[in-house]
């Protein structure tokens, strides 16, 4: 003798259980391409070793203008409200570090100078206009907690 | 009375499911994370700036105290580079007229090893003629940026 009672439940919750892995599945796989897509650490990683590169062959005195629309660009889509972070400069590790995600990217130069008046300069709207990072490039200070 | 025979089996049907849909997102992931993971790779521009750098001091600037007693400390000194930030990931030779004189340490000949990959450093090599005297200047570079959390 064969019970089928509850049986009809049973296929209920399985194919209910499928469906919920399937899109819980589908849901987590967009949002690991997503933030794929946008390549934040790779932009970070070329950003930092670009500046650094800059910084490198540059001379005290010298004031320097930078591109970054699509650094900006990312940061924003990637919730990073303050602009003020996306570049910042340490002097007393002689450091760049780009922050375009939830974790940054830093890299040294062996430039011995310091950076200052660093700013990220928005776009003013006409057309094109890009963001630019702007900072001046001045000797060495004695002082190892200067930023 | 309940017949439960053959009812478990369909959920283990489940746990097979379940199964292919982590192969299946682990090998999305890993593709990816091969394809995008590896970064910028900036050491052949690193060692060419590094040498850069150098042959640019030593046309500029009397090294000829800091070549005669291979004082390294000197020499950061003079060229302006910071000797803690190079001695993590780059290294230098210079020789005047084939003699050694300043040398960071570092193996520059696995820079010509045919199939290296990213594990291994890279390399740049020039020669400058100064009042006569043939000055190579090799720069070698393995530096990597860092990812921090904040």
């Amino acid at each position: 003798m064969i019970n089928k009672r509850g049986s009809g439940s049973d296929i209920l919750w399985q194919n209910v259980a499928y469906i919920v892995f399937t899109v819980i599945f589908f849901a987590g796989i967009l949002l690991f391409l997503n933030q794929q897509s946008n390549g934040a650490f790779v932009w970070e990683d070329f950003y930092a070793k670009e500046i650094s590169r800059v910084i490198n062959l540059a001379e005290a005195g010298d004031e320097l203008q930078i591109d970054v629309q699509k650094a900006t660009g990312i940061a924003l889509r990637n919730d990073v409200s303050d602009i003020r972070r996306v570049f910042e400069f340490d002097n007393a590790k002689n450091e760049i570090c780009v922050k375009l995600s939830a974790r940054k990217t830093c890299y040294n130069y062996y430039n011995n100078v310091d950076v200052v008046d660093a700013e990220v300069i928005l776009a003013s709207g006409d057309k094109g206009d890009v963001n630019i990072l702007s900072f001046k490039v001045v000797e060495k200070r004695r002082d190892e907690n200067a930023k | 009375m309940q017949n439960r025979r053959g009812s478990s089996e369909n959920y283990v049907l489940i746990f097979a499911f379940v199964f292919l849909l982590v192969l299946i997102f682990g090998g999305i992931w890993a593709g990816t994370t091969v394809y995008f993971g590896e970064g910028y790779d900036f050491r052949k521009v690193d060692a060419e700036v590094l040498n850069y750098l150098i042959r640019k001091c030593i046309l500029e600037r009397d090294l000829e105290m800091q070549f005669k007693e291979k004082s390294i400390t000197g020499f950061y000194e003079i060229c302006s580079l910071n000797e803690e930030i190079i001695a993590e990931g780059n290294n230098f030779r210079i020789s005047v007229n084939g003699e050694e004189k300043i040398f960071t340490g570092g193996d520059f000949e696995q820079c010509d090893f045919k199939g290296r990959t990213s594990k291994f450093p890279e390399c740049s090599r020039h020669e400058i003629d100064l009042e006569g005297k043939m000055i190579k200047v090799e720069t070698l570079s393995m530096r990597e940026s860092r990812r921090v959390n904040g």
